[in-house]
């Protein structure tokens, strides 16, 4: 979170200072007095004060992807549905295969760093997730499809089947597809980035 | 000039010292890839990098994309005063 604490004489001056810090207008500052020590006459007077930023920060996330993309070359449209702790950013645009990349790499890529933006402006926890055209939700069907296809081949012959390496996202998918099942059961074997899941067949 | 750019829209959210952002182009070297060399205040060095390069590869992915699009090969480093 951006906020800092500022000591001086009077609030003038710590506004003043903080302005210099921030960069920012002191509309979207506040400001809460810590302490105060009253001095004789305005002399010696001291006072602490805590300065923090006072923005959106899912707003600050969308500037930055708007910036990305159009750096990027590419035009994009971008879509942002805020729930109460979770803001999710849907881009559309035509050339979604390149920031889709090479098994959603760059998705992960823009995610990682929208997040550590997102931070940077606030203290809550907020879960933030970036889709390209909706890619997330289709490879969601896709590895659901695929899930329910293996777990049945295994409870069949009982032998364990290992799934190609995936991150850690498309893992969780799987796991919860599967977590209800009776006759098998999922386990994610090896390190990042070649960690994989395993279905096995549950033992009697 | 436009992977410069985008290197530091990357780039300066991460860091404290925005002012000390340098991102600098070099010819390409003898396998065909362009070099671009980041250069930050020693202080925010670590925020660039991450938590086993995490951050730096991210930064990287993006940067191919991009420049796959201009039938461009890059190659980004990071240094620090």
């Amino acid at each position: 979170m951006r906020k800092t604490i500022i000591e001086g004489k009077n609030i003038e001056e710590i506004k003043s200072k903080a302005i210099e810090i921030f960069k920012e207008p002191e509309e979207k500052l506040t400001f809460e007095v810590k302490n105060e020590k009253k001095g004789f006459l305005g002399f010696g007077s001291f006072i602490t004060v805590e300065v923090s930023l006072n923005v959106n920060a899912s707003e600050e996330g969308l500037k930055f992807l708007r910036k990305v993309t159009s750096e990027m070359g590419i035009d994009a449209k971008i879509e942002m549905i805020n729930n109460n702790n979770e803001v999710k950013y849907n881009i559309y645009s035509d050339s979604n295969p390149l920031l889709i990349g090479r098994g959603g790499s760059t998705i992960d890529a823009l995610q990682y760093l929208t997040r550590i933006v997102i931070r940077n402006y606030t203290d809550k926890r907020i879960i933030c997730i970036v889709d390209v055209g909706e890619y997330k939700k289709k490879r969601k069907m896709q590895l659901e499809i695929l899930a329910t296809k293996v777990a049945k081949e295994v409870a069949r012959t009982k032998v364990e089947i290992k799934l190609d390496p995936m991150n850690s996202y498309e893992r969780r998918v799987v796991h919860a597809k599967l977590s209800e099942w009776r006759d098998v059961f999922t386990e994610s074997v090896g390190q990042e980035p070649n960690r994989c899941l395993v279905i096995k067949p549950k033992r009697k | 000039m436009l992977i410069e750019n985008l290197i530091k829209t990357l780039v300066e959210p991460l860091v404290d010292h925005q002012e000390d952002i340098v991102v600098k182009q070099f010819e390409k070297d003898n396998d065909g890839y362009i070099i671009y060399e980041v250069i930050v205040n020693k202080e925010d060095i670590g925020r660039v990098i991450g938590k086993n390069g995490s951050v730096i590869q991210s930064v990287r992915t993006i940067c191919y994309a991009a420049a796959m699009k201009n039938k461009m090969r890059i190659r980004i480093n990071v240094d620090h005063f």
